[in-house]
């Protein structure tokens, strides 16, 4: 993949994501205390939160595709012909990006009836659909870094496999 | 139940292809659904997970253990708890395999993954064994062996996942890990015992240490200690819900890194964004399972295998032992989690029926993931130690590793027999 596309998903992602991150930890920090010792929590907090938790979730997708970090069963790798092998990834690359375009469709859809009713968050009156269709909109993304590694010649790498 | 059989086996196919095994999950999950119920449906229901999976402030708590592991990890403590661990037991024969495990158990305490701690440990641990002599195998095997005990020393990532698909009590759950996790530590210390009085040239005794110096060793781990005895304590005690003390371990963790000074911009960004990295790897997957769950669950095969499994006549706990027996085979070959995501569904709802506490039931499925995590030949700790230290072969991990596979099916044993162990602590929560 183009080195400098490569640095701009990484940045642009990863400040997104790690940012959210850092947000949720400060604001539970804060909440609680305020609420277990001053008696004054911050309102909202619960559903800042979840919205951020949705930033945090969705903007990491792309870079954890980038990375080739979800978790693949690897162990007929080596009775596979190097040739072989390419041609699967490839072809496994694109099954994923049509299922991750799919995903973000049916989200961005998903986020335009949100629109249409006009929902919100309960307490601070956020509107949610935009962090639907942004969801939808970084699953496409995901989508395209798999295309992207299917027809770009890159190093091969492989899912270090482990989640817990 | 044909349809959720074929599911199965389609998911199968999928991972065996290089299909990544959330969209495989996924995908089976939608495509049945769509086959069974129709296809709107399909997309609705999908719609709805990820929706509800990705706006929830109850799994937060994921990303913030993960976030704080990963603050501590990168302030170095891990250097410290071994030191202070050989410091005390480093001077008896075998005594750096002892201070891996008394570490390991210690870093687990703040950790919710064994991979992380295996590496983590791996990094500190092997160089000292290796210049006192250890063999590799003995070394390798007692690190990849200990890193296990991270997930079930609580915070335990998978614990809170599986408190989370089964809406069992994430707290209750983490008391629940304790002894169990010291009891194992406890084994695998006799394990070691056994082992060098067996073959003391594989495992040399170390320096002894003076008294004054042992407190001093001590001094450096203190900050931690009050880290995990306020997050897990104020989580036993009801003080925090697991997503708050979660919430507040993580800012603990990162101010400890800070005043350490072993943070930079650079690396607090590496921090945050390889925790999100993980949270993401892992929504992933319990978006995708939970997609698949609920076609299995439209399926007739759940009703149908507890059907089944009652008219067999075994005895409840011998159910409970062929299912644990059918996780330790397909541990040795499959990923750990996914193992524990795709079976689930089948199993969690006959273990009810049973009677049997789904507490009780999160540890041994704990249990039989550490086991699938260092048993030859797909181990996950294994192939990160392989990685990690590359002159070591992946034969010389196995040979080592062994023995403790061993004293781990021991231990799942006793759980499986004194349920005890596991309740007895939850139990003060009530």
């Amino acid at each position: 993949m183009g080195k400098q596309l490569k640095k701009i998903l990484e940045i642009l992602c990863g400040t997104l994501a790690g940012a959210a991150l850092f947000a949720i930890m400060v604001l539970t920090f804060f909440d609680v205390s305020g609420r277990k010792f001053l008696s004054q929590s911050i309102t909202g907090s619960l559903e800042l939160t979840e919205l951020l938790m949705v930033v945090v979730i969705f903007a990491a997708l792309p870079l954890v595709s980038l990375k080739g970090e979800h978790v693949v069963f690897d162990s007929l790798d080596g009775f596979l012909p190097s040739w072989v092998r390419k041609f699967q990834q490839a072809l496994i690359h694109i099954f994923c990006a049509a299922l991750l375009f799919g995903l973000a469709y049916l989200m961005w859809q998903t986020g335009g009836q949100f629109a249409i009713t006009g929902e919100t968050t309960a307490q601070l009156k956020i509107t949610k659909a935009p962090f639907i269709q942004g969801m939808g909109l970084l699953c496409g993304l995901a989508g395209f870094v798999h295309l992207a590694k299917a027809f770009l010649r890159n190093e091969d790498n492989a899912s270090e496999g482990g989640t817990v | 139940m044909t349809a959720a059989l074929l599911g199965f086996l389609a998911i199968f196919v999928l991972a065996l292809m290089r299909m990544p095994l959330a969209f495989s999950m996924g995908l089976v999950g939608i495509v049945g659904i769509g086959l069974t119920r129709g296809w709107m449906p399909a997309m609705a229901s999908t719609a709805q997970v990820v929706h509800d999976t990705g706006f929830a402030y109850t799994l937060s708590v994921i990303p913030l253990f993960i976030l704080m592991g990963n603050f501590v990890a990168r302030a170095g403590l891990a250097h410290e708890l071994f030191h202070a661990a050989y410091t005390f037991i480093g001077h008896r024969k075998g005594g750096l395999a002892h201070a891996t495990i008394a570490a390991c158990a210690g870093f687990g305490a703040i950790c919710g993954s064994s991979i992380a701690t295996a590496a983590t440990m791996g990094k500190v641990a092997y160089p000292s064994m290796k210049r006192l002599g250890y063999s590799d195998s003995m070394s390798t095997g007692v690190i990849a062996a200990g890193g296990t005990l991270g997930i079930m020393i609580p915070p335990s990532t998978i614990l809170v996942i599986y408190g989370i698909i089964t809406e069992t009590h994430i707290g209750k759950l983490f008391a629940a890990g304790v002894l169990p996790g010291i009891l194992t530590a406890c084994l695998m210390m006799l394990a070691i015992v056994i082992m060098t009085w067996h073959d003391p040239e594989h495992a040399p005794a170390g320096e002894k240490f003076t008294w004054p110096q042992r407190l001093q060793a001590l001094r450096g781990i203190w900050g931690v200690l009050v880290l995990v005895v306020l997050v897990l304590g104020g989580i036993y005690g009801g003080f925090f819900t697991a997503t708050e003390g979660a919430g507040m371990g993580a800012t603990g963790a990162f101010l400890f890194a800070l005043a350490r000074r072993a943070l930079s911009w650079k690396v607090l960004m590496e921090v945050l964004v390889e925790s999100a990295r993980t949270t993401s790897m892992l929504f992933t997957l319990l978006i995708a399972a939970t997609i698949f769950a609920n076609f299995v669950n439209y399926t007739s095969l759940p009703f149908e295998l507890k059907e089944w499994i009652t008219h067999l006549g075994l005895s409840p706990i011998m159910i409970v032992a062929a299912m644990m027996m059918i996780y330790v085979l397909l541990g040795t070959v499959m990923e750990e989690l996914t193992m524990v995501l795709l079976t689930i569904p089948l199993f969690f709802p006959i273990v009810v029926q049973l009677g049997f506490d789904p507490v009780w039931f999160g540890v041994l499925i704990v249990m039989v993931i550490q086991i699938g995590l260092i048993s030859p030949p797909v181990g996950m700790n294994l192939f990160v130690l392989n990685a990690l230290l590359p002159n070591v072969g992946l034969g010389a991990i196995f040979r080592g590793v062994w023995p403790m596979v061993v004293v781990l099916i021991i231990t799942l044993g006793i759980l499986l027999a004194f349920p005890g162990i596991s309740l007895w602590l939850p139990s003060m929560m009530d």
